[in-house]
């Protein structure tokens, strides 16, 4: 797959160095980090990313809220949370802010690669 | 040692034996009061350092922090024990924590930390959550599918209504003034036959147009059947005899029967429906038989009157694929002819069931193709 320009949004830093590190390995580029809700939706024009990884429990505005002001102004956005909360109702409210895809921690590299892959195939 | 000294190692010999981690926190300050075996085999002397830090590898109080909700107002023990299920980032592992806040041998509150490592039962409760999250997505986007086919079949309705009612009333010279030309002029006989031509045309425009109307009012439901006599002989006949003469039936023949036998002259098969409706159906259906039926080949249209209903059936030789059989009274669905469609056999069967009757494939016999329709004969016709 063609490499990715990726926005990593998550308030803790072990997770975000996990998580670039992961992707450079699948060959793509963490264009811009966010550490709050309201960071990465300041963030997400300017950065105009291919794909953004968000969690949800953060400060000031929480992964979801997050996602769904991106989509308000960028309906073709590309989200995929990565988060530790798999509770249905977490999930639907994700999906219905219009995430792309829902990945629970510890992130498998396989896991993310699948996702990344797929979501490119639909929307990139 | 003095009793509080003596208290507190006993309260630590205590938290040692327990097999999983445990540590104890001072809930004004996040300073590490002790942490059990466990944990110090894991993370080395951490007492002193803060909670947060040691154990979450995070500069400040968690987010998820419980404390006030162990506290009274005074902040004090309040006896509540907080159960819950942790994702720890540092060393991306799940636990269940157990916590609750109680007074420290030496006078501080403390709150202490039953961990139970459930990373293993998460893994499982994991990929079910995500499986989940991926069939909610996928339903979402066929509901997205869905609402454009939707909103695609609306417009395409909505362009067809206003073609039809655009282009009866510019139709309505076509079929009429042809007429007034052959009354009004002296035209040569060359000339005449072109403008019977133009008028033919114009009819057959017109009685597509209104055929495409009355399918419209089938298909949403706004059309009601007022039956009146039919005789479907006369109707079938004068069918074939225009069939008869297309391209498509270059090289092969109709037979029109009654029980399997030639009809007496004269001879009438009477059915209360709508000749509307009745006519191209029986169109319909000939023209895919002829249309299917090989050069040299025979299509026959046998009428049998029951007490209770009339059956129809048209026959040709040629099989229709079997992919497409249980489809093939469906909207658009063609048997790969050519310039097909698809709205024959669907027309046909919305006639039909106009009339409260059924239509059907006979596909038992190799090398033939049968449709059968069955009218019903009680009178209780409906729409």
């Amino acid at each position: 797959m063609k490499p990715l320009r990726m926005m990593v949004v998550d308030d803790s830093g072990l997770t975000v160095k996990k998580m670039s590190k992961l992707l450079e390995e699948l060959g793509h580029t963490v264009a811009a980090v966010a550490t709050t809700g309201q960071q990465a939706v300041s963030l997400y024009a300017p950065t105009a990313p291919d794909i953004v990884t968000m969690d949800i429990t953060m400060p000031d505005m929480n992964g979801i809220e997050a996602t769904r002001c991106i989509m308000a102004e960028n309906p073709g956005a590309c989200i995929v949370i990565v988060t530790s909360h798999g509770q249905e109702q977490m999930v639907m409210d994700a999906i219905e802010a219009g995430a792309k895809g829902y990945i629970l921690k510890p992130v498998k590299k396989e896991k993310l690669e699948e996702t990344l892959e797929t979501i490119a195939g639909k929307y990139l | 040692m003095n009793a509080s000294m003596l208290e507190s190692a006993l309260l630590q010999t205590h938290f040692d034996v327990i097999p999983f981690g445990i540590y104890v926190m001072d809930v004004a300050t996040y300073e590490l009061v002790f942490v059990n075996r466990h944990f110090r085999d894991l993370l080395g002397a951490t007492e002193g350092g803060t909670c947060h830090k040691v154990i979450y590898d995070s500069d400040t109080p968690c987010l998820h922090c419980r404390i006030p909700e162990l506290l009274t107002p005074e902040g004090m023990p309040n006896g509540v024990t907080a159960i819950y299920d942790h994702y720890n980032e540092r060393d991306e592992r799940w636990a269940q924590l157990q916590e609750k806040t109680m007074g420290w041998p030496d006078g501080r509150v403390v709150k202490y930390s039953i961990a139970v490592d459930i990373s293993e039962l998460k893994e499982t409760q994991n990929r079910l959550a995500e499986a989940h999250a991926e069939l909610a997505i996928r339903n979402r986007e066929l509901s997205a599918q869905n609402r454009i086919l939707q909103e695609n079949i609306e417009l395409r309705e909505h362009v067809e209504r206003i073609a039809r009612h655009d282009l009866k009333a510019p139709l309505s010279a076509l079929v009429g003034l042809p007429q007034v030309l052959l009354d009004s002029y002296d035209l040569p006989e060359s000339a005449t036959a072109i403008v019977r031509l133009i008028e033919q045309a114009g009819h057959s425009m017109l009685e597509m147009l209104n055929q495409s109307l009355i399918l419209f009012r089938l298909e949403t439901g706004t059309y009601v059947l007022s039956p009146k006599p039919v005789d479907l002989m006369d109707l079938a006949q004068r069918t074939v005899g225009r069939l008869a003469g297309l391209p498509a039936a270059h090289g092969r023949t109709f037979q029109v029967t009654f029980a399997g036998r030639s009809p007496r002259p004269g001879e009438e098969v009477g059915y209360p429906g709508d000749a509307l409706l009745l006519e191209p159906m029986l169109q319909n259906l000939l023209l895919n038989a002829v249309e299917a039926s090989p050069e040299g080949g025979c299509v026959t249209l046998d009428f049998r009157m029951e007490p209770d209903r009339l059956l129809l059936a048209v026959s040709n030789a040629g099989e229709v694929p079997e992919p497409i059989r249980a489809r093939i009274f469906e909207k658009y669905v063609t048997m790969g002819k050519r310039g097909g469609t698809g709205l024959g056999a669907y027309s046909a069967t919305l006639a039909v069931r106009a009339h409260g009757g059924r239509i059907e494939l006979d596909a038992t016999v190799p090398g033939r193709t049968t449709i059968v329709v069955t009218l019903p004969r009680s009178g209780d016709v409906t729409a």
